[in-house]
């Protein structure tokens, strides 16, 4: 294992790319940097912009007008970089699956490459960390 | 001869820790952990103690991939090496339990350098082509004109009762004899620190993240680095003006951590428990209560020293 790889493990900052869900992913990532769950144990940042981001935390079904700016996102993110895909429209499409659906672009895998999903509707601040651990210990 | 050269290593160890008590003094507070002292047993594969974790930001930084936007010109990559530099040069005049470059002018110097790793960075910011830094970039000018009156003149006060420009020959304990001064020159390091009711510059909610919006990888890193020294070096200046009492050997280490550890105390209470100022109103409450204690304290200098 490099080194880089070591610190890359060691303090992994997280961009939450909000791509047409409905809020719901969202208070559970919020709940998770509260109190109770506190992902900042662990050195986990949630940070404002992609260009100081490792992982990218994905939210929502990704419509067709927020395609081009997820592709932007993910380009702005510097190397080595994750994608964690989370609630069940980042993971499948959820409730908005059908391939005939005109304004979905798809999950988030049809658009960039995704190395954990977290199911769920929303998923636990369990869940979440789990995913970003998993993600963590991907590098 | 004083060991100054080991100033700057001094001050980027003792920065992150303080960076680290910062965090953790600021999650509790909030009612949170902040980054555990001892990890738990199933998560040893990442770490065992989170202590480390500004350095851990900071090597991590190094190690990813810089990506300079096309609209960036060359002072964008210059900028953060020269503010580097700043703060570096910095370390040599501010005293580390009393040791320090000797010179009598070494306050004009140190105020020139602190400013000038803040214009360095405004520089940078600005450089960088995007809309977010250069409203960053305003708001911090206008914090940096309306700032530099309380922190000078809350300085000069001791430059005053002791006749002297040399850091080292006012220090002591002069959060007794001049407690005007020492307020001034506290809520002026809020503001070149970036602390909560003073962190317009870098609002995360309303400008990404103001003059850093477009910096990343290793151009990052050394900003992080740069921030960990100005903490260390705000942060000993007013240990050492206000909270130092003489001392040599240990003893006088003794006293600098204290010193140092209660001023970060402070500074982070203050950090977690207030919002942030809206611009104009932090420009008009910097021109009117920490520049009329400033005003008050070089008054009680003259009176202290002259008249009495």
């Amino acid at each position: 294992m490099s080194l880089s790889k070591i610190f890359m493990k060691k303090s992994p900052w997280v961009y939450h790319a909000h791509a047409g869900g409905c809020n719901g992913c969202d208070l559970e990532i919020l709940a998770c940097s509260g109190p109770r769950y506190d992902i900042e144990r662990l050195g986990i940042k949630l940070v404002a912009s992609p260009r100081f981001a490792d992982i990218l935390l994905v939210t929502g079904p990704v419509p067709l007008h927020t395609k081009p700016f997820l592709e932007r996102v993910y380009a702005q993110t510097p190397d080595p970089k994750r994608v964690v895909a989370m609630g069940a429209c980042g993971c499948s499409g959820g409730v908005l699956v059908d391939d005939e659906n005109y304004s979905i672009a798809g999950p988030v895998e049809r658009i960039i490459p995704v190395t954990v999903r977290i199911p769920g509707c929303p998923p636990k601040p369990e869940a979440i960390f789990e995913g970003i651990l998993k993600a963590m210990r991907s590098f | 001869m004083d060991p100054f050269w080991l100033n700057p290593i001094i001050a980027f160890f003792c920065g992150i820790f303080l960076s680290f008590f910062f965090r953790k003094v600021n999650a509790r507070i909030q009612g949170r952990r902040g980054p555990l002292i001892i990890v738990p047993q199933s998560l040893h594969d990442i770490n065992h103690s989170k202590v480390l974790q500004p350095l851990y930001d900071i090597l991590k930084l190094f190690s990813k991939k810089t990506i300079i936007p096309t609209a960036a010109r060359s002072l964008f990559i210059l900028s953060p090496v020269f503010a580097f530099l700043c703060a570096f040069t910095a370390c040599f005049f501010v005293p580390v339990a009393g040791i320090a470059y000797v010179y009598p002018f070494s306050l004009v110097i140190l105020f020139y350098l602190l400013m000038g790793e803040l214009l360095f960075e405004i520089v940078g910011g600005i450089a960088s082509g995007s809309l977010f830094s250069v409203i960053g970039g305003v708001r911090e000018v206008e914090l940096l004109l309306a700032n530099e009156l309380p922190f000078i003149l809350g300085t000069f006060a001791l430059a005053i009762s002791y006749n002297t420009l040399s850091i080292q020959e006012m220090m002591g304990f002069h959060i007794l004899t001049n407690p005007f001064a020492a307020i001034a020159l506290f809520l002026a390091i809020l503001v070149k620190l970036h602390m909560k009711p003073f962190d317009i510059s870098e609002a995360e909610s309303e400008i990404v993240s103001g003059l850093t919006t477009e910096y990343n990888g290793k151009l990052l890193g050394l900003l992080d680095a740069t921030k960990i020294i100005m903490l260390f070096v705000l942060v000993a200046l007013f240990a050492g003006l206000f909270l130092w009492v003489p001392a040599t050997g240990l003893a006088a280490w003794f006293i600098f951590l204290a010193g140092i550890g209660a001023t970060v105390l402070m500074l982070a209470i203050v950090h977690s428990l207030f919002s942030r100022f809206r611009i104009d109103q932090a420009t008009r409450w910097l021109l009117k209560v920490p520049l009329a204690l400033s005003i008050i304290a070089v008054i009680l200098a003259v009176v202290q020293r002259y008249v009495l």
